[in-house]
């Protein structure tokens, strides 16, 4: 087992506000945003923190036309799920996406610190 | 000791819709009906079990004693489940278990939700609660954007079109025509679907189900007894549920639901049947993408190859692999503490042949009822069959 305290969500959201994408990865090699304590996918306890590539490309995306409390003042907006140059897949959201010309799969971004909600990427 | 079997005695459901009565309200309607129907008094239960996801909404938590107090019977111990779209579901794998197990002989399940009362960004801001909210939710995903991304990989890997989705909802609108519990009875066309408001591209308002208002109840107890309430009982052949990783980024494939395949081959198993030997199946159609997906996840089609079914009138009431004659989430509409029971209400309905004009698949002998909490961090399947 590591020495090293896993991070809380509080802290990965610290993180996130100081420029830094932050995770977890098992002992085989396996990586989440999620805070795993033991491995979904093999179930080893063995997890680490790890810092995150800030680029990535879209895996999936949505337009969201219509939000929720929080992103009311954002729409239309993408929200993805990217994965990064190491392999491992995040989530966020891409401001002023508006239709399907904005955005698509396989689109390099990048993510972008914001005081706003969430996670912000923009598009490389 | 041998298991006892477990059945449904009566089963019944408000029509869905917008409802001025309370969650707790409605609960207490929907189970005052099925207690009538099986001629039984509140005080005969052993046990209450309580499906509800939006209890906040009606800033009411702790709804069991509140329901049990109101049919008579405040001494029969109570709880509620919260498995998001899937909370009725679960509810009655605990009822299930409860009879199976001798803890209780006979339990009234009844799932109950009231969303109409609030606005749509409050409503929509709920459903998200319901997902991995530090993932999805709380970076900007709304339940249609989640079931969105879906289509979207869906659509990429396998050329799956908008009107493959589109055809969906055409189909259950059509079979809801003839469904008097359903919230929408209203036929559209594949136009209709397409040029309506984009909600998360690529869904669009008629690819999704509607908020709902409304209740389902149903009496579980030993098939024993079930036979001396009824000459129609209906027999639980299967009743299993899967988890799947909560947040889509976090599987390996977001064209399918894990949770479903492992469910579904459990059931399957279970009941010792194939899929060819299930009369319908009524899938958890939250979104139309959701319907295809489930379709491929349960085995009724390979990945990619259920809108084909679709649009070959397969799934049909009258087709070869019925899917969602009740009109589905898409045309019933989706009270989302109510939705799985609302499922075993139209199973049993078409057991007993009893689902009005062309919606009742002939001589229906199994159903297969499928639930889906979240995106697939939970899902039930259930197959039910003619005890009579």
């Amino acid at each position: 087992m590591p020495e090293q305290e896993l991070a809380t969500i509080a802290e990965v959201e610290d993180k996130r506000k100081d420029g830094q994408l932050v995770g977890f990865r098992c002992a085989n090699d396996h990586t989440f945003v999620s805070p795993v304590r033991a491995c979904p996918k093999c179930g080893t306890r063995e997890i680490e923190n790890v810092e995150l590539p800030e680029q990535g490309t879209v895996v999936t995306f949505t337009i969201q036309n219509v939000a929720s409390e929080e992103f009311m003042n954002e729409t239309p907006f993408a929200w993805a799920i990217i994965e990064l140059a190491d392999g491992s897949r995040v989530t966020g959201w891409v401001p002023f996406v508006g239709s399907e010309d904005d955005l698509s799969i396989g689109d390099e971004v990048a993510f972008e610190p914001t005081y706003k909600p969430g996670v912000m990427f923009e598009k490389v | 000791m041998p298991a006892t079997d477990p059945a449904i005695a009566e089963v019944s459901c408000l029509r869905y819709g917008e409802h001025e009565e309370t969650a707790r309200e409605l609960a207490v309607d929907a189970s005052l009906d099925v207690l009538e129907e099986a001629g039984l008094e509140g005080d005969e239960l052993d046990s209450l079990f309580v499906a509800n996801a939006f209890g906040m909404a009606d800033k009411q938590g702790h709804v069991g004693p509140l329901i049990s107090t109101a049919i008579g019977a405040p001494n029969v111990p109570s709880s509620t489940t919260e498995a998001a779209c899937a909370s009725a579901s679960v509810a009655f794998r605990h009822a299930i278990a409860h009879v199976r197990a001798g803890m209780a002989e006979t339990a009234l399940v009844v799932g109950t939700e009231k969303v109409s009362h609030i606005d749509t960004m409050t409503a929509t801001s709920y459903f998200c609660y319901g997902s991995d909210y530090f993932l999805e939710g709380g970076v900007g995903a709304t339940f249609p954007g989640l079931y969105a991304a879906i289509a979207r990989a869906h659509m990429d890997e396998f050329g799956t079109s908008e009107e493959d989705m589109a055809r969906v909802a055409v189909k259950n609108h059509a079979n809801g025509i003839h469904n008097p519990t359903a919230h929408f009875q209203k036929e559209i066309e594949i136009g209709d679907v397409l040029d309506s408001y984009e909600v998360a591209a690529p869904l669009k308002l008629y690819d999704a189900c509607p908020f709902s208002d409304g209740a389902a109840a149903a009496i579980v107890t030993t098939e024993e007894k079930a036979r001396a309430m009824t000459d129609t009982p209906v027999t639980v052949e299967a009743s299993t549920q899967r988890g799947t990783i909560a947040a889509l980024s976090e599987r390996e494939d977001v064209t399918e639901i894990e949770g479903t395949q492992l469910a579904g081959q459990a059931a399957f198993e279970q009941a010792g049947v194939s899929a060819d030997e299930v009369d319908l199946f009524e899938v958890h159609d939250c979104f139309t993408i959701a319907e295809l997906v489930a379709m491929e996840d349960l085995g009724l089609a390979e990945p990619g190859k259920a809108a084909a079914m679709v649009r070959e009138g397969q799934t049909k009431p009258d087709g070869d692999v019925p899917v969602n004659a009740s009109g589905g989430l898409k045309s019933k509409g989706h009270p989302v503490g109510a939705t799985g029971m609302g499922q075993i209400y139209e199973a049993v309905e078409q057991l007993r042949g009893e689902a009005e004009g062309p919606r009742q698949v002939d001589g229906a002998e199994r159903v297969l009822t499928h639930n889906v909490g979240a995106t697939g961090g939970t899902v039930t399947v259930n197959i039910l069959g003619r005890g009579d």
